[in-house]
């Protein structure tokens, strides 16, 4: 399963706020400083930061994945670095699913699984909030009925 | 105060019940550590004191008295009792709180007696339970007497048994000398670091001419002395002894304290050998236990997860094998990671090894100090692969089994990328087998029942 595409526009919605003001921010710094030519150049590298970001974005966007399986979940991400976890339905603990400003402007949220184990790190970006419900109530039903103690 | 295994049957089902107290001498007891404590904070700012005037002592007084009527207080609020397989205990002077907590969901129970209450014939229980320190449970103090018959109350109820079931018998397996904790403590890496440092410091004083380089050095070294000495006086006399409720864990040398860890609650554990250590061949058996995990917070340390402090490897296997039943760890066969590894970790790469069989996962590693970690399938909570720029160019992955809290991590480092994909769904296929068969909660029983976590 891939995660909403609102989380792709989410990131490069804030990504293009971000930028902005520090480009504006930069310009109006230097030129005030008096060296106009300082201002393009630094405009331009910010800019061109922002247009490799885009891409990593998008790119990162394009790695996540997870699959409900018949007795665990399974949750991927990453480009540089690679993950790739499985959690047991009957392992998990607790499930969270928690929406910042940002995200609940783009109706999105974050679904967070928890076992006993610390290292777990199981979290799912970018679910749209009927499928995070969905999935939050899928797990905590499976977790109960395949639930295997310590 | 009745005697506990009244105490079990007081307290009617439905109805709250009353319960019994706690022993009277308990708020002295819990002044009498906050007295240790200042004199231990004392003695390490004896040139603040001297220099101090009149008021210090009284301060000091004055903070005992207050401690010894608020623990009087708390004495007087709380109450305790055991009904309908739970644990309820009623405590709190302005904020009360009342505690129930399911015997079936205990992990591990210590019972710990301090230097003063040891004097004083009493005991402290510690229930550990899932959940970290919140899971936490104390009653104390108690007669040691009373401790121990509680105890053998909990347990007998926890196997799924009568809690008139009289103490399980045991048989010791291994019974550490104090030579060897000694020893073992002194020849820690940790150990050595610090005398390193002293030698260096000492010698940069002799060639400077200036005993104030050495000096500067001090506090560093009594906080590592500190810390071994610590170790010694908690692993002090370690026996083990094997019973049908789980393992039996005595040490101590001021502080004593009896763990008993129940069957199936060893989660993972690990054979360490420090770089000295092996010259005499001895070893070090630590596990992940639910119960205990998190309680660093109490002494800074975390002592209660070792299985054996210093033994030969003879030993550890002994109790490695009792702590997971039916496991040979030596039989599993183990392969290395690909020679291709050498250029994302020179110097450890040969040292990685693991490997799997029906019933556990096995790694071990480590150049200087010796790491063999075992798991059963069946503990694991979550399996992740992780795969890094640097390992993606080798096609390399490592492979993490992830257990609960504690000093065991089983890891597999910089497998071959396949292999370790291979290796996710072999772990995940077997921990799904493992569980279904896996021990009943209630190890006396047959059934697997009500499960401990959801």
């Amino acid at each position: 399963m891939r995660v909403s595409v609102r989380l792709r526009a989410m990131r490069r919605a804030v990504l293009g706020v971000v930028g902005v003001v520090v480009a504006v921010l930069a310009a109006v710094a230097l030129t005030i400083a008096g060296s106009v030519l300082v201002a393009v150049v630094t405009v331009v590298v910010v800019l061109a930061i922002c247009a490799a970001l885009f891409v990593v974005i998008g790119r990162n966007y394009d790695s996540w994945g997870y699959a409900e399986r018949g007795a665990d979940l399974l949750v991927t991400h990453g480009v540089m670095w690679r993950r790739l976890v499985v959690v047991p339905y009957g392992r998990m603990q607790l499930v969270d699913v928690t929406a910042g400003p940002i995200e609940r402007k783009f109706g999105i949220s974050t679904l967070r699984l928890h076992t006993a184990s610390a290292g777990t790190d199981a979290r799912i970006h970018g679910l749209t909030a009927a499928e995070a419900t969905r999935l939050r109530d899928r797990l905590a039903a499976l977790g109960e009925s395949q639930s295997a103690g310590l | 105060m009745s005697t506990p295994n009244d105490q079990a049957a007081v307290g009617d089902r439905a109805g709250r019940p009353r319960g019994g107290r706690l022993h009277p001498l308990t708020p002295v007891v819990r002044a009498g550590r906050v007295l240790v404590s200042l004199a231990a904070l004392a003695t390490y700012n004896l040139e603040n004191i001297r220099h101090a005037g009149w008021w210090l002592p009284a301060i000091a007084v004055g903070a005992l008295i207050v401690g010894l009527i608020a623990s009087a207080l708390s004495w007087a609020f709380t109450r305790f009792a055991i009904a309908g397989g739970e644990v309820h205990i009623d405590s709190g002077v302005l904020f009360r709180r009342s505690r129930q907590v399911r015997i079936d969901r205990l992990q591990a129970i210590d019972i710990v007696q301090p230097l003063l209450a040891r004097a004083l014939g009493l005991a402290e229980l510690k229930l550990d339970m899932a959940g970290g320190a919140e899971g936490r449970v104390r009653l104390g103090y108690l007669r040691l007497d009373e401790a121990q018959a509680l105890r053998a109350a909990l347990l007998a109820m926890a196997a799924g048994l009568d809690h008139r079931t009289p103490e399980a018998p045991q048989r010791p397996l291994v019974h550490c000398s104090g030579g060897a904790i000694v020893g073992g403590a002194l020849l820690s890496t940790q150990a050595l670091i610090g005398f390193i440092w002293v030698v260096a410091f000492l010698a940069g004083a002799i060639a400077s001419r200036q005993p104030g380089v050495f000096t500067g050095a001090l506090p560093g070294v009594v906080s590592v002395f500190g810390a071994v000495w610590q170790t010694i006086q908690q692993h002090f006399g370690f026996t083990v002894a094997d019973s049908p409720d789980g393992l039996r864990l005595r040490h101590g040398l001021f502080e004593t304290r009896a763990q008993t860890v129940p069957p199936g609650r060893v989660q993972a554990v690990r054979i360490v050998q420090p770089l000295l250590w092996r010259m005499f061949g001895w070893v070090r058996v630590d596990a992940n236990i639910a119960g205990y995990a998190g309680h660093r917070a109490e002494d800074g340390r975390q002592h209660n997860s070792v299985l054996l402090p210093v033994g030969t490897r003879a030993q550890a296997l002994l109790v490695v094998g009792r702590a997971l039943p039916g496991v040979d760890i030596d039989a599993v066969a183990m392969t290395r990671v690909p020679a291709r590894a050498k250029w994302r970790s020179p110097l450890l790469w040969w040292t990685y090894r693991a490997g799997a069989d029906e019933a556990i996962v096995s790694v071990r590693s480590g150049l200087l100090t010796k790491v063999h970690a075992v798991m059963r399938h069946e503990k694991i909570q979550s399996v992740r692969l992780s795969v890094g720029p640097w390992q993606r160019a080798l096609r390399l992955a490592t492979v993490h089994v992830d257990s609960t809290k504690g000093p065991v991590d089983v890891v597999l480092h910089h497998r071959d990328l396949g292999e370790g994909r291979r290796i996710v769904d072999a772990e995940v296929l077997r921990a799904e087998r493992g569980r279904a068969l896996r021990m009943p909660d209630r190890w006396m029983t047959t059934s697997p029942g009500p499960s401990a976590i959801g």
